[in-house]
């Protein structure tokens, strides 16, 4: 028995029903995008973990470096400092990935909500 | 289909940008508890996140149970139908029993009973698991609710 008709804006069992692959895809986009965003997070932190490692590399690569080691220190940019960049990139790309899931994750969510919410006839009543 | 009634217009309206603008809030963590005109609020994302896979399980029962129910009905339906027919057909066995009138292609008033008897046990049979099917999507539905809104008690 429902009590509190007049409260009751979410639809009815029946309806959700009627609804229920909606709801199940809703779902499923949302536990995708969370999942995701999750993922890119662990992706982001390694790549900076990385990074710090990196950057104390050169830093020490180029400390031990005698003064005026040209070829010393090109070869420090083409090693090191090139993998430093690469893990800044893909700090910057996991960065964005979840962003762009995070959005995901807020459509799906709105979208659920918006089904479970499209109340027709259950306050008519 | 959005042909609402009045009081419903206003009712989802606020609603809806209720939720729109908990929905979207990004990182904010606005836990501001608001509740609405009607005394419960949807969750935000946020504070949903960590319950996704139990929003996921519940939506893939509810979908699962509403499949089952609908193939139920169906096998209601038939049985149902089956039923009738059969015991049209021990009506008719019946009173050429009584007349002892027996057409040879009449089959015995005994046997299409037993008939009649299999087709309700099948009809029983469809509709008590379509009455777990609808438990169990009762159960579901509201786990979900109870998730995403849990101060309401829709259902």
């Amino acid at each position: 028995m429902r009590t509190n008709a007049s409260s009751n804006a979410v639809i009815s069992l029946p309806q959700a029903m009627a609804h229920s692959s909606d709801i199940l895809i809703a779902a499923q986009k949302l536990a995708s995008a969370v999942y995701k965003v999750r993922k890119k997070r662990l992706d982001e932190e390694q790549a900076r973990k990385l990074a710090e490692r990196l950057r104390h590399e050169v830093r020490e690569a180029l400390k031990a470096l005698p003064e005026g080691d040209y070829s010393g220190h090109l070869y420090i940019e083409k090693t090191i400092q090139r993998e430093l960049i690469k893990a800044n990139n893909d700090i910057d790309r996991a960065i964005e990935g979840a962003n762009k899931e995070a959005k995901k994750s807020e459509q799906a969510y709105a979208d659920l909500i918006a089904v479970l919410l499209n109340n027709h006839d259950s306050q008519a009543d | 289909m959005n042909d609402l009634h009045e009081h419903d217009v206003g009712l989802d309206a606020s609603v809806k940008s209720h939720i729109e603008s908990k929905a979207t809030v990004d990182g904010t963590g606005s836990h501001s508890a608001s509740v609405d005109d009607h005394g419960y609020r949807v969750l935000s994302l946020e504070e949903i996140t960590p319950r996704v896979d139990d929003i996921l399980e519940a939506a893939k029962t509810l979908a699962s149970a509403a499949k089952k129910l609908e193939k139920n009905r169906v096998e209601e339906d038939e049985a149902e139908k089956a039923a009738r027919a059969l015991q049209k057909d021990a009506n008719d066995a019946f009173e050429a029993r009584l007349e002892k009138r027996v057409a040879p292609e009449m089959r015995r008033f005994e046997d299409v009973q037993k008939d009649v008897l299999k087709a309700l046990k099948k009809l029983d049979k469809a509709v008590e698991s379509a009455d777990e099917e609808t438990e169990k999507s009762q159960g579901a539905y509201k786990e979900l609710l109870s998730i995403i809104t849990p101060s309401n008690r829709a259902i």
